[in-house]
């Protein structure tokens, strides 16, 4: 893939974390007690619900601002790689472990099964990790010529 | 100026989308609801806690209906899916309090 059609892959890729991030972060925060309640009904989470509710809504705010900016892209494609990889495993254990499961998060996504949104997350976390190799090749190729 | 605009429109795009598709303020119901601590129960019927906004505010029926869980619907079917009580702090595997007027403090499963 040459250069150019290898940052407009990335520009891309980065708009659509954005817009993921930016998206789910806001109905979280307009819904912030119902999200409160879904992390507390997990059993994987239980009573650390309301601090990992605010971890997890100011990773999204953060990568999204990162992969704003192209010199801090591969920063923000990594937190966007490890935010994805938390929740695909997270909802991998739910659906191996937990006996019921809870609603799932908010706006359009509430509307996907627990295995869509497995299946979901899986093709957003190869998407992130594509994201961060072009990048990190790229800036690899840069520091190579310089 | 250009490397900027897709991200901008991203954003842009994604505080539309979820002003329009994330429920906003609901309205009150006209009658006047009581409010829970709502638990889950256990298979015998028994009390499972803590109550899943035992950490957080209570909330009517109505409100308990618009941010349940799966599975709760309330067809006022024969199981139980939670049990409101005003207390935050009912022992685990005890009795479930009473129904009260017009079930206001029992929510039902979805029809399966």
């Amino acid at each position: 893939m040459n250069s150019s059609r290898s940052s407009a892959v990335v520009s891309i890729i980065a708009a659509i974390f954005i817009f993921l991030f930016v998206y789910t972060a806001v109905s979280k925060l307009m819904n912030m007690p119902s999200f409160k309640n879904t992390l507390h009904a997990s059993s994987l989470i239980g009573s650390r619900a309301g601090m990992m509710a605010w971890v997890v809504l100011a990773a999204e705010w953060v990568s999204a601002l990162l992969l704003i900016y192209p010199h801090f892209r591969i920063a923000g494609f990594s937190l966007a790689l490890l935010l994805m990889l938390s929740f695909t495993v997270y909802i991998a254990a739910m659906l191996l472990t937990a006996s019921r499961l809870p609603c799932s998060c908010g706006g359009i996504l509430k509307s996907l099964s627990w295995k869509q949104h497995f299946f979901l997350n899986i093709f957003l976390t190869a998407l992130a990790y594509w994201a961060f190799t072009l990048e990190f090749r790229k800036i690899r190729s840069n520091a190579m010529i310089k | 100026m250009k490397q900027y605009v897709l991200s901008i429109l991203a954003i842009i795009l994604a505080v539309s989308f979820s002003a329009f598709v994330t429920p906003g303020n609901k309205q009150k119901p006209l009658t006047v609801e009581n409010e829970y601590y709502w638990y889950r129960l256990h298979t015998n019927g028994t009390i499972d806690a803590p109550a899943v906004n035992a950490s957080g505010p209570t909330y009517t029926k109505t409100e308990a209906l618009n941010i349940t869980l799966d599975g709760c619907d309330d067809p006022q079917d024969d199981d139980i899916c939670l049990v409101g009580s005003e207390s935050s702090s009912l022992a685990e595997n005890s009795t479930p309090p009473g129904p009260t007027m017009d079930n206001e403090n029992r929510l039902y499963k979805i029809d399966q």
